[in-house]
């Protein structure tokens, strides 16, 4: 299944923006693994100082080396997760609708829709010294739907995507008064 | 003393390994079934199945010479004697 169909797409529908997070976002992630990586080897330069002989041990070896193992598999396993949440985190703007999906860890997604000519008002803020520098920020979405407010955060060039959708909006809303 | 088999310590690392498969398929089935495999998720799910990979073979390669049908010590009434003992707290 993909995503066009995981979202039901209309026959006369078609995708014009797919936008996730800024990449940048995954900075702190990455710099928190690397550290969790590099803990391990502190510990092992520790232990060859203080506790050399549990180095040798009949049963400390073993069992330091499978919790290292278990601890290593842990990280990166929690890694991925971590991206493939932050990948599957997705904004779909169609010529129709405006889709949220919000992935919460592994077993928890919502969706989000609006119909395009619902949107009342969108605004767009990029707040902080490193958005500024890369361009992105959040996105407020009014609408007069059943989600009055979407807030979708940290989405590249949110003031050229917020004109990009209400520009959408309002020939979605020319097609709906024409097309009653 | 209560000694139990080594190799029982294989069996909590193979129940490990059954928990991360199982989290670990959740989420390429995550990625397969919403039909985000692009090139950037492809990498990452390339890089996170090779890293799999290197750490269990190095694992197996650091473990060669364990016997594991030798018994391990769980309880020794030594240990809390000695550890309540005031010799070892005066040392």
């Amino acid at each position: 299944m993909v995503i066009t169909a995981f979202i039901r797409q209309k026959l006369y529908e078609h995708i014009v923006y797919k936008v996730r997070r800024h990449i940048i976002t995954l900075v702190p992630a990455i710099l928190g693994f690397l550290v969790l990586l590099a803990i391990p080897v502190a510990l092992y330069l520790l232990i060859t100082r203080l506790f050399p002989e549990l180095l040798l041990g009949a049963f400390s070896y073993p069992l330091l080396v499978l919790a290292g193992s278990i601890y290593y598999l842990s990280v990166i396993l929690f890694f991925y997760t971590y991206f493939v949440s932050f990948y599957l985190d997705l904004l779909i703007v169609t010529n129709d609708r405006l889709l949220h999906i919000e992935q919460q860890g592994l077993f928890a997604r919502t969706i989000s829709e609006v119909d395009l000519y619902k949107i009342q008002d969108i605004t767009s803020a990029i707040d902080g010294f490193i958005p500024s520098i890369f361009n992105y920020g959040n996105m407020l979405i009014q609408t007069a739907g059943a989600v009055e407010k979407f807030i979708i955060t940290s989405v590249p060039h949110p003031e050229m995507l917020r004109q990009a959708i209400l520009d959408l909006a309002e020939a979605d809303r020319k097609f709906h008064h024409s097309n009653p | 003393m209560v000694t139990i088999p080594f190799y029982n310590v294989l069996f909590v690392y193979g129940f490990f390994l059954l928990t991360f498969i199982t989290f670990a398929l959740f989420d390429i089935g995550h990625l397969a079934r919403t039909g985000t495999f692009t090139f950037a998720s492809f990498l990452v799910t390339f890089l996170f199945l090779a890293a799999t990979a290197i750490i269990i073979w190095i694992t197996w390669n650091l473990l060669p010479d364990v016997d594991w049908a030798m018994p391990m010590p769980i309880w020794n009434a030594d240990w809390l004697r000695n550890f309540l003992s005031p010799n070892q707290l005066i040392a």
